[in-house]
């Protein structure tokens, strides 16, 4: 007589096979959500924003009237007001403010890329 | 051996078993989302280098002709955009004829904490600079005189 048991004509083997997929399926599905937030983290545009706004307002104390800074921001949006650097690097993004201390008079030239910035 | 055996005591080893393997998923994920935004809530801290600056701007701007007259002296906060909140800054004028002629900006206690860096460890110290500069005084009579300018930043917020 051929006693041969497979898991799928033991149904305890079955249940058991069935569970040990749906438990993979579950951690699989968990490490890759683990890995998109680590790689939103990682890709670190939250920390570049902060770098960018930071050394742009620094630029803008440290420069003397009559200077006039480039700046190659590629796909980062900076905005300049009297007062206060923001960085974003997308549209829907709050981004990064950070305040300058200067009195001086500054202009703002928005080109593809670049952003010029005009002490008085 | 007989509980193992039996329909319930099997029941129970499985709901064991599962209970860990999920305890240990949770670990990990717990554990690599507070190691990523311990490393993300690090800020770039710049209070240095605007420390360094503030006070090259306050030299500029109080400085006329090579000269720093009393009444420039008193009206120094004018040359700065900063909040008084986030800032301590203190001028000192001294030498034998004058004595000392203070004038001050921002928070007061901020120069405490930074008196107290070396000797107290602080969660949020604040960024301390002192310097000293040599200046031409008019305060009618023109001399030579020591400036001391002490500056605190605060902005915990946004540097540490």
């Amino acid at each position: 007589m051929n006693t041969r048991i497979s898991p799928f004509h033991d149904k305890r083997g079955f249940e058991k096979l069935f569970q040990f997929v749906i438990y993979l399926v579950i951690v699989i599905m968990i490490l890759l959500g683990l890995l998109k937030f680590i790689n939103n983290y990682s890709s670190g545009e939250a920390v570049k924003e902060q770098i960018l706004a930071k050394q742009i307002a620094l630029a803008i104390d440290a420069a003397k009237p009559g200077t006039e800074i480039v700046i190659t921001k590629g796909k980062f949006l900076v905005s300049v007001n009297n007062k206060e650097v923001n960085a974003r690097a997308k549209e829907e993004r709050q981004g990064y403010t950070y305040p300058f201390f200067t009195q001086n008079r500054i202009e703002t030239e928005q080109k593809e890329g670049i952003l010029n910035i005009k002490i008085s | 051996m007989k509980m193992i055996n039996s329909k319930k005591g099997l029941l129970g080893s499985e709901f064991v078993l599962w209970f860990f393997r999920f305890l240990i998923i949770i670990l990990i994920v717990a554990s690599v989302t507070f190691m990523v935004f311990a490393v993300q809530r690090k800020n770039y801290d710049v209070r240095d280098s605007e420390a360094v600056l503030i006070s090259e701007n306050i030299m500029d701007c109080i400085t006329k002709e090579g000269e720093i007259t009393s009444e420039s002296l008193d009206n120094f906060q004018e040359c700065i955009n900063a909040n008084e909140e986030e800032i301590y800054i203190q001028m000192e004028v001294f030498n034998a004829t004058i004595g000392i002629k203070k004038a001050e900006f921002g928070r007061k206690e901020l120069k405490i904490y930074c008196e107290m860096l070396g000797d107290v460890k602080q969660r949020y110290p604040p960024s301390c600079l002192k310097q000293m500069y040599i200046i031409n005084f008019d305060d009618g009579f023109k001399q030579t005189a020591y400036l001391n300018m002490s500056i605190a930043i605060a902005s915990f917020e946004k540097n540490v």
